[in-house]
This record gives structure tokens, C-alpha cells and sequence, in this order.
């Protein structure tokens, strides 16, 4: 384990970032922290990287006790998310400030810090920008640049916070994909933050979900996604329709029902819906279209139960969408694919199908 | 004209014409008609009696005293008012209000009220002035004592230049130069510094342009000497009430073409910062 961190907490005034964590971030992986805004992911980030103090707790780095050493002395890479890029310097001066502010003693030559930021600069393909200036660049190269920067000091750990928030949406895609692969040829220990949820799936080895500075759970994007801890992971990591059902004795599911002891909540990704005309297992539930939208190849649908008038959100293949066209959209049949009950016991389970 | 000043400026934006009439108006009435006519007066006098005027020795001594004072005093400014707008906008402590308030003084009470009390004060039976003497430091009177009252005058406009670029400094910056191991000294130098450097610029100049011109504050804490602890102000004054005109326009045309350009200079320095930022 690289990072250690132990019983920590860290509040603002009245407002509690973060309260009693404990995570071990992998060495040489990549691992998100997603959570929501005021989750205190950035903060734990920033202690971490020592530019926030924690109240209580510890910061422990490859088996040393790193709470209260100062960030320069850490040797962690930060990236922000507005680049923070020195203005004033070209965007050779800007790779070389980490070796240039180095003591005599252990500051490579100028031919050396030549010979790195050019080869830092082909490795974040921004060959031939080396005597421009930050303003002339565009924001994914500027971030770019930003990653260059750390790694030209040799960080044993490189931390990201929210790297990709100011970019455009085609450029974030590229930059995250990029990352990987970089990371996969670099192997340095990686920690960054998003609130994401697509964006910590794609790219990372390890998600750690936070929420209300706590973490809610830690596991491979696999292990998350497929197996949520609690309903606030499920609903965090897409879109979700919640139901609140009654477990029938003889197995099935009431969806109506809001009273009794057997009370549960049913968790459906819109994808997990299909859309039939027809009710050929018998265990569709009737429905109207209320509104539809084509997303490329695939199309949101809403619709409404028959019964009790509930909102369902269903995210089909345009090829399903297609076949119903002719259909009766005013009368067809919902049938859940796969769901997550969650029992007031604070339990889950399988909607068994 | 109107038209074509549009049309060149390639701007949308209204009112281009109305603030530019104004903005002529204005100049000329305070700025350009006065400062014409005192050109047009001096030249009254031949321009051998113009460079004999100037070239005068009691005039040139004035001169020095004069620039060389609102140089040293804007110097030392820039490092006091560097340090006060530094400490205004990075800590948080009791009073904080009451000493930003207080920066404003030396422009709001009387310079001569000023120098009454420097001079009270720095002289040999004053508070400061009886420690110093027992270090054989007499300022009272001397050409350091200008340098003071200069201090004094001009350090609101380095503090006010520099405190709100000092606020609009990114964090984030600073907090990857530390991630990127440099220390508090080579984050000052270098990423402060340079980011500051053009307000102090501009401070440098608001202040040693004031402190040439000052006159109320000085001509009670200097002993007024001529060759020694005159200034070119007061030199002017004498012209006029001894009733040379000439002498005292021409005087008034030297000293404004020296700050002219002092002032020029200082803001091609600045355009030289600026563009080196890249911005």
C-alpha cells in the first residue's frame, strides 16, 4: 500500500468534510474518488497532498508517517482543475519550475532539464509548444501541460483533482482515455478526483465512492456497479427508478403497495426495461408512452403505470423503439429485465425474474 | 469624423462617440489648456535664456533634490507598501479595518499638517528625533527628512495598486509551486513577484510623480537651503514671489517634461512586463 490514511476527519466550521476515514490507495494504480459536490472528496484530496490539515487522523506515505510534512517535501504531482499554470513562464519554464527550484546540490544541469521537459513534452504530445505561453494554448492542452509539470519532478504519487471539469465534453472523453493509457504505461500510483460517475468507471482501477464525508464504498468499477453497498451508491452510479413494493406471500411483488411490514424499495436502471405491445409472459406491467427522445442509438422513453400512475423511465435500443412504432402507445407492457431490492433490514437482494 | 472613428475603432458598443467628446472636453479644460498656457508663457523667454534658466546652478541642485527624493522615498515604498498590502490581504486579524482605513490618511489630511508634525517629531527635542540623536542621526531638516516626508505621502499609492492584484492571485498557483517542491522565498520571487510586478510599477510611478510635486509637507520639515534642501516646488514659488514669471513657467515646463517622461518610460516598462506574462 502507497497511502494509509486512518480515522481521518477535517471540518469547516460547523460544516463536517470529512468524519472518520480510513482508505488504502493501491500502489501503482489508478483509483477515483467520485462523490457528489460537498462530498469532501477535493478535501480529502488536499490533505492527502498535504495543502489542507486535517483535525484528527492520520496520512500515512509508503510506510511513513507523512500528517504533518509540509506538500514540498511529500513529492506529490497535483493537478487542478484550472490548470494553475504559470502565466508568466513559457510552457518550457512551466515543466522545468520543479527541477529549477531544486538545491544546488541535487538540481540536474540545463542540458539535463532540457533533454527531460522535451521528452515530458512528446509524452503529452505538445512537442514544438515549448516556447509558448500558457494563454496560447487550449484547455486540454493546458491541462496537459499542467500533468507534465508534475511529472517532471518524479512524484511518487500524482494526484488529480477533478482534471477534466473545465473541459468541453469531446475533449474530456479524449484527455480521460489518454490518461489511461498513460497510466498504463507509466504505472504511478494515481488518485483522482470526480463527480463523474461515468468518467471514475472508465478510467480507474479502484472506485471510492463518497458522500457526506464519508465513504460510502470502495471496490473495482465492476464490483461497485454490479454490486452497489447501499441505495445511495446504486442511485449515484446512473440513472435509477425507484419503486416502493410489497413482497407478495407467494413470491411476486405488489408494486402499489406503501403499507405493511414486507415494505420494500425496487431499484430499476432505465436499461433494465424493456418495451413489448404484448404481455407474452404475463408479467409485464401496463403502461403508456408519455414522451420519447431519440438519443442515437438508443432512446429514452417515458412512461406511465396504468395502475397508480407512476413515472418509469426506460433507456431502450432504437431497434426495440423501432418495433413498437406501429404498436398502440397508449396501452403496452413494461417488463423488468433485472432489479435491486432493498429490504428495510438494510439488506439487498436480487429481484429474481 | 465621428463616423469614421467608429468605424476605425470597430466597435459595437455605444456611446463611443459621447464618452470620447467628454473624455476630450475634460483632458482639454483641467489637463491641456492650463499646462498649454504655461508652455506658451515660458516661451516668453529666448531659448538661450531657457537653457541658461535651466542650467542654472541653484536650479539644477533643485532638481536634483527633487528627483532624487521621490526616487529614494518611492523605493522605499515599494518595499513598505509591498509588505502592508501583503499583510491586508493574506492575514486575518483584529483591527484589520481600522489599519486598511488608515492607509488612506496621507491623502485626506493636509500635507503641510503633515510636515508640522514629521518635523515636530524627527526634530532634535521630538519623540524620534531624541532616540536618533543618540545615534548622532540628525533627520530634521536634512535631505532625509524630505525622503521621509515623501514616505509619508506616497505610500497609499503603492499599498492601493498592489493589494487588489495581491487578492486576485490565484491560490492554486502557489499551491502547485509548493507541490512542485519550491519554497516560501523561490515562490515569492517567482511567482509572486513577476505576477505583482507591473502594479508595483504603476504604484512606483503614482508615487514618485506625486512626491515630485509635493510642496506643502516638505517646506516644513526641510530646512530649505538653497543647493542643498531646495526643491524645485518651492524654487518655483520663490520665482514668482520675487515676480519672474518667465523664470518660474520655465522652471514649471523643465519639471514637466522630466515627469512626462519618467512617467512615459515606467509605462513602456510596464507594456514590456505585461507582454512578457503573455497575456
Amino acid at each position: 500500500m502507497s497511502i494509509r490514511i486512518a480515522n481521518l476527519s477535517k471540518r469547516f466550521g460547523d460544516f463536517t468534510a470529512l468524519s472518520n476515514i480510513n482508505l488504502e490507495i493501491p500502489d501503482g494504480e489508478l483509483t477515483a474518488l467520485l462523490g457528489p459536490s460537498g462530498s469532501g472528496k477535493t478535501t480529502l484530496l488536499r490533505i492527502i497532498a498535504g495543502l489542507t490539515d486535517p483535525d484528527e487522523g492520520s496520512v500515512n506515505f509508503f510506510g511513513e508517517d507523512a500528517t504533518h510534512k509540509a506538500t514540498r517535501d511529500r513529492r506529490v504531482g497535483f493537478v487542478f482543475q484550472h490548470y494553475a499554470l504559470f502565466k508568466h513562464m513559457s510552457i518550457f519554464e512551466n515543466i522545468a519550475f520543479g527541477l529549477k527550484v531544486r538545491p544546488r546540490a541535487t538540481r540536474p544541469t540545463n542540458e539535463e532539464i532540457r533533454e527531460k521537459v522535451n521528452k515530458l513534452l512528446s509524452l503529452v504530445q505538445l512537442q514544438g509548444t515549448a516556447q509558448r505561453f500558457p494563454s496560447e494554448l487550449s484547455g486540454g492542452q493546458k491541462q496537459r501541460v499542467a500533468l507534465a509539470r508534475a511529472l517532471a519532478v518524479e512524484p511518487k504519487v500524482l494526484l488529480l483533482d477533478e482534471p477534466f471539469g473545465a473541459l468541453d465534453a469531446k475533449v474530456r472523453l479524449e484527455l480521460r482515455r489518454w490518461l489511461r493509457y498513460l497510466h498504463d504505461e507509466i504505472h504511478l500510483t494515481s488518485v483522482f478526483v470526480t463527480h463523474d460517475q461515468e468518467e471514475a468507471l472508465e478510467v480507474s482501477d479502484k472506485v471510492v465512492i463518497l458522500n457526506k464525508g464519508q465513504i460510502e464504498q470502495t471496490g473495482t468499477p465492476e464490483e461497485v456497479y454490479d454490486n452497489p453497498g447501499n441505495p445511495f451508491v446504486y442511485g449515484f452510479l446512473g440513472n435509477v427508478n425507484l419503486f416502493h413494493a410489497r413482497l407478495k406471500q407467494e413470491g411476486g411483488l405488489a408494486l402499489d403497495a406503501r403499507t405493511g411490514a414486507e415494505n420494500v424499495s425496487l431499484y430499476i436502471r432505465p436499461h433494465d426495461i424493456s418495451i413489448s405491445p404484448l404481455n407474452t409472459d404475463g408479467k409485464g406491467i401496463e403502461a403508456r408512452v408519455t414522451a420519447h427522445r431519440v438519443l442515437g442509438n438508443r432512446v429514452r422513453v417515458e412512461l406511465k403505470t396504468l395502475t397508480g400512475d407512476r413515472e418509469v423511465e426506460a433507456n431502450i435500443e432504437r431497434k426495440e423503439w423501432n418495433a413498437l412504432k406501429d404498436a398502440d402507445l397508449g396501452a403496452v407492457f413494461i417488463q423488468i429485465l433485472g432489479a435491486k431490492i432493498y429490504a428495510p433490514d438494510d439488506t439487498w437482494s436480487d429481484y429474481a425474474i | 469624423m465621428k463616423k469614421f472613428l467608429l468605424k476605425k475603432n470597430g466597435s459595437k458598443l455605444p456611446g463611443f462617440g459621447l464618452t470620447l467628446g467628454f473624455s476630450l472636453a475634460y483632458m482639454s479644460f483641467l489637463v491641456l489648456i492650463p499646462l498649454g498656457a504655461l508652455v506658451l508663457y515660458s516661451t516668453r523667454s529666448t531659448p538661450a535664456g531657457f537653457l541658461a534658466i535651466i542650467s542654472d546652478d541653484r536650479v539644477s541642485a533643485a532638481f536634483e533634490v527633487s528627483v532624487l527624493s521621490a526616487f529614494y522615498a518611492a523605493l522605499v515604498n515599494c518595499f513598505f507598501g509591498l509588505a502592508i498590502a501583503w499583510m491586508l490581504t493574506r492575514y486575518e486579524f483584529y483591527g484589520k479595518k481600522i489599519i486598511d482605513a488608515l492607509i488612506d490618511l496621507p491623502f485626506a489630511i493636509p500635507t503641510a499638517v503633515a510636515g508640522i508634525s514629521l518635523a515636530t517629531v524627527f526634530s532634535a527635542n521630538g519623540a524620534l528625533g531624541k532616540l536618533l540623536a543618540n545615534f548622532n542621526i540628525e533627520i530634521a531638516y536634512s535631505r532625509t527628512s524630505i525622503v521621509i516626508a515623501l514616505i509619508f505621502i506616497g505610500f497609499p499609492f503603492i499599498v492601493r495598486t498592489v493589494q487588489p492584484v495581491l487578492e486576485d492571485l490565484d491560490q492554486e498557483v502557489e499551491e502547485a509551486a509548493s507541490s512542485l517542491g519550491a519554497n516560501f522565498f523561490q515562490i515569492f520571487t517567482r511567482i509572486i513577484f513577476p505576477a505583482i510586478f507591473p502594479a508595483l510599477l504603476t504604484g512606483f510611478a503614482l508615487a514618485f510623480a506625486r512626491g515630485l510635486g509635493e510642496y506643502g509637507s516638505i517646506i516644513f520639515i526641510s530646512s530649505n537651503m538653497p543647493y542643498e534642501t531646495e526643491i524645485v516646488p518651492l524654487l518655483i514659488v520663490k520665482k514668482l514671489l520675487q515676480f519672474d514669471y518667465v523664470g518660474a513657467s520655465v522652471i514649471g515646463v523643465a519639471m514637466l517634461v522630466c515627469a512626462f517622461l519618467l512617467l512615459l518610460s515606467i509605462n513602456f516598462l510596464q507594456g514590456y512586463a505585461r507582454n512578457r506574462r503573455g497575456t
